[in-house]
């Protein structure tokens, strides 16, 4: 045997290895979905009894504090906020946390709201970045708080956020979110019902690009118009609404969205709230609740609700997407090399053994081994140990068994929640459902990996900018809100809908 | 592609998989369209059935014309417009009361709705369990809350709470005694949901909630004066004095306290000034604080005039924040110390403004 031989032997076996891998994480994926049917079924069936009208006009909710950051959000603040306080829930505030602005995201709230500045002593529950310079309230009983701050960035802000805020429950969401009506009763419920075990709540985040908005509410949702954004939508699909809803089913979620969570306060005040230094602050602080609890033999629930939604944009330029995915797997890296004691740990149950070693092989390493696989591929072809039939059948099973996957994410969303109402939208995410697998996949790998190197070489996180397109707003609310189309105000926002 | 295996076994392997997958993906596709399609045409065949017997059932609610022309009406439509028009009944029932109410429950037994659901509660499946005992509350009636009760030891969760939000809506005194018992965690009831339905029972539930106020677990100690507490059980005071002067549970203590506020009885005063002491566990003396301000208690103004200036944060800003509540000694007092006092300016501002005092509740 040559020695050439050897090394196509060598190929093959890598060829055989990246194609098991895949078959592996796409079955782990269509496990983590058929758990999450039978959630959703549950879930639905109980939608006619589950007394969410009571919970409306029940003295004794658990008030929420909703915390939202905000960086150059001059653009969509008005309305967003304005969405907030019309949300339904018995007892709630929304803490507005100007993380040093530099456009007047400050000045339309005080316009629109008629904002007062007012004495505030806030407690330094927990660690903050930045000053706080002043606290704002309208006149009134309207239940709004707006606090500035000197920059330090979105965990601080959300930290400081958590300090100001005085209901029991803190809900955590981007500035440029829109949640649903009843987003706050539903996600709020699972702490009722389980008062001793559950200390988190994660919603589920959609894409709002190209939908109607009216007053604050998406009352028209459409697929976006843009090919990058539609493969979003399918990608949250699968991988966010399905993925984290099966790992709910385990109590093993350890990703919260940022872009909307609720919290219990005084747990988020023992666990000394999210990590101002971490890139990926939304999983860090779940994986350190689990872990915290853990480590004080305390039971804890983390739990996932399917619906309602948290409507987020989503990039539609490759720049911004790639920036974005660059960043959060970069955060993952820094999350799993922080926590790696609870890695195949049993003494942190299904989080320990089943959710980080999963990530930390499907979701960190996918883009090394994915890649990798295209290298072997391309080196097997060039030595003559592949043939060019064989090399279609491999891509054709490996892309093939990822279709299915997403087509069977499009089945239960169709039976369960079907959002998105038109033949057309229908036949979108059909065609996504296939082409996601061919480019885009490969693209969000480079980036990927892109961002596991960074985390390697260490040094400081860049958040970089995001260009906003806004809502396709019906009827704005508060002064002209930028339908879709040119960009009105390149700002720092990064829409981190994880 | 070669293998060290056999390259013509695997070049079979992966033509197989593609087929099957082949296969599958047309076959998810297929099932993607059918799901459309199968919800659009029995949307609208639903929408269609309420639709014809929608405006009969609002005569009735609304009282208009013969009540009796439209309950012939309704309980002559066919099973399946009955099976489409059902949930909007139960669900008007929420939203009605006196005559319309009387004829929507009057329609409900006539189509064996309250008869069905009675029977359901006793099926093998969870999903019809819950749904009779949220019909059984809606309805009520004769039976219904010894079905209710019964379920609340039903095995599955999801059905047990929906009984004890049925037993809250019919508020029967009857109930009582049977919530009373779920509190003791077995099986395990959702107890904000129990506490809810015993301050819609009221005083009937007080003598049981007494009963059960020296009861060994914590937890059940001090769900019994929360709910004490919220059916604004003066008669109770003296037990919960007992409880906030003498209990092993600092839980018990803190649920006492606020109980002891709501209920405003003027002379546990003394024992709540006490519970703010710095002796006492800071969740205790935060509860204490915001007890006296629900309670207005005028001679409790120097005790909290000293706390604004504790220098445990919560203990000052909730004091501060009773002071607010106290017109107009409170007030005066939070003036005389504002130059001095952050969280006095802040009470001070928010009671000028007549905004709710930013308090926490531990």
């Amino acid at each position: 045997m040559t020695a050439l031989d050897v090394v196509s032997d060598v190929v093959v076996l890598a060829n055989w290895f990246v194609l098991a891998y895949f078959l592996l994480l796409n079955t782990s994926y269509l496990g983590l979905i058929l758990l999450a049917v039978r959630e959703f079924r549950r879930h639905l069936r109980r939608r006619p009894y589950a007394g969410f009208e009571e919970t409306y006009t029940d003295p004794l909710a658990l008030g929420v504090s909703v915390v939202m950051p905000a960086h150059n959000e001059e653009a969509t603040i008005v309305e967003s906020v304005n969405a907030m306080l019309a949300l339904r829930h018995p007892l709630f505030e929304v803490v507005v946390v100007d993380d040093g602005s530099t456009d007047g995201t400050f000045d339309v709230l005080r316009s629109h709201f008629g904002l007062v500045e007012v004495p505030r002593v806030v407690p330094e529950d927990v660690l903050t970045r930045g000053a706080i310079t002043s606290v704002h309230a309208p006149p009134g009983a309207v239940p709004l708080v707006v606090v500035r701050k000197e920059n330090g960035g979105k965990a601080s802000a959300n930290n400081t956020g958590i300090n100001v805020s005085v209901q029991p429950l803190v809900c955590m969401v981007d500035a440029d979110s829109l949640l649903d009506p009843d987003a706050l009763l539903v996600v709020a419920r699972p702490f009722g019902d389980d008062p001793e075990h559950v200390v988190a709540t994660g919603g589920v985040v959609r894409a709002v690009n190209d939908s109607t908005v009216t007053a604050g509410r998406v009352t028209e949702l459409r697929m976006p118009r843009t090919w990058l954004a539609r493969t979003q939508v399918v990608e949250y699909l699968r991988a966010f609404l399905l993925g984290r809803s099966g790992w709910s089913a385990l109590n093993a979620l350890v990703v919260v969205s940022g872009a909307f969570g609720l919290f219990r306060r005084d747990v988020l005040v023992e666990v000394g709230g999210l990590d101002v230094d971490t890139i990926g602050e939304d999983a860090e602080l779940v994986v350190r609740l689990h872990r915290w609890m853990r480590e004080h033999r305390r039971r804890a629930r983390v739990v996932f609700v399917p619906e309602p939604v948290a409507w987020t944009e989503v990039p539609e330029s490759l720049r911004v997407l790639g920036r974005q995915r660059r960043r959060w797997s970069r955060g993952l890296a820094e999350v799993l090399w922080k926590h790696r004691r609870m890695l195949g740990n049993p003494a942190y149950g299904a989080v320990g053994t089943l959710a980080l070693p999963f990530y930390a092989l499907f979701e960190l390493l996918a883009p090394v081994v994915e890649l990798f696989g295209l290298v072997a591929l391309a080196a097997g072809l060039l030595m003559g140990a592949v043939d060019w039939a064989f090399a279609v059948l491999f891509f054709l099973v490996a892309f093939g068994y990822g279709v299915a996957l997403s087509l069977v994410a499009l089945v239960v969303e169709e039976y369960s929640f079907h959002r998105y109402r038109g033949w057309r939208d229908l036949a979108v995410a059909l065609v996504v459902a296939v082409v996601e697998n061919v480019g885009y996949r490969q693209l969000t790998a480079v980036w990927r990996l892109r961002g596991l190197v960074d985390a390697l070489r260490g040094g400081k996180a860049e958040w970089g900018r995001m260009t906003r397109v806004g809502f396709a707003s019906a009827e704005p609310a508060g002064g002209p809100v930028p339908a879709s189309g040119p960009v009105a105000h390149p700002g720092e926002v990064v829409p981190d809908a994880r | 592609m070669t293998s060290p295996v056999s390259p013509s076994i695997d070049r079979d392997v992966l033509v197989v998989a593609v087929g099957c997958l082949a296969v599958l993906l047309v076959a998810l596709s297929l099932a993607v369209l059918a799901g459309r399609w199968w919800l659009r045409v029995t949307d609208a065949r639903r929408a269609g059935l309420v639709a014809s017997a929608r405006p009969w059932l609002v005569r009735l609610v609304a009282g208009e014309d013969d009540d009796a022309v439209s309950v012939e009406r309704l309980a002559a439509v066919d099973a399946r417009t009955w099976r489409a028009l059902e949930p909007v009944a139960v669900a008007m029932l929420g939203k009605v009361r006196g005559e319309a109410r009387t004829a929507v429950v009057g329609l409900l037994e006539r189509r064996g709705s309250v008869e069905r659901a009675m029977r359901g509660a006793h099926r093998r499946s969870a999903v019809v369990r819950a749904r009779s005992a949220h019909l059984l509350g809606a309805v009520g009636g004769p039976g219904a809350t010894a079905q209710l009760a019964r379920l609340l030891g039903d095995r599955d969760l999801e059905v047990r709470a929906v009984a004890v939000r049925a037993l809250g809506r019919l508020a029967d005194p009857s109930a009582a005694v049977a919530l009373v018992h779920g509190l003791r965690r077995t099986p395990p009831l959702p107890h904000h949901l129990v506490m809810t339905a015993l301050r819609q029972i009221g005083p009937a539930a007080v003598p049981p909630l007494l009963a059960a106020a020296d009861h060994a677990d914590d937890l059940v100690r001090a769900q019994v004066a929360e709910a004490l507490g919220l059916i604004g059980a003066v008669a109770a005071a003296p037990v919960l004095v007992a409880m906030l002067r003498t209990d092993r549970s600092t839980e018990v203590r803190l649920r006492a306290v606020r109980a002891l506020g709501l209920i405003g009885a003027p002379t546990p005063v003394d024992d709540v000034i006490a519970a703010t002491s710095a002796r006492e566990p800071l969740v205790l003396r935060v509860t204490a604080a915001e007890a006296l301000g629900v309670l207005g208690a005028r001679r409790a103004v120097p005790v909290l005039t000293e706390l604004v200036d504790d220098p445990v944060h919560w203990v000052a800003h909730t004091a501060a924040a009773s002071l607010a509540a106290i017109r107009p000694d409170g007030v005066a007092a939070l003036a005389r110390v504002a130059d001095r006092s952050g969280h006095a300016r802040e009470a001070l501002a928010a009671a000028n403004a007549r905004r709710p005092p930013a308090t926490v509740r531990p």
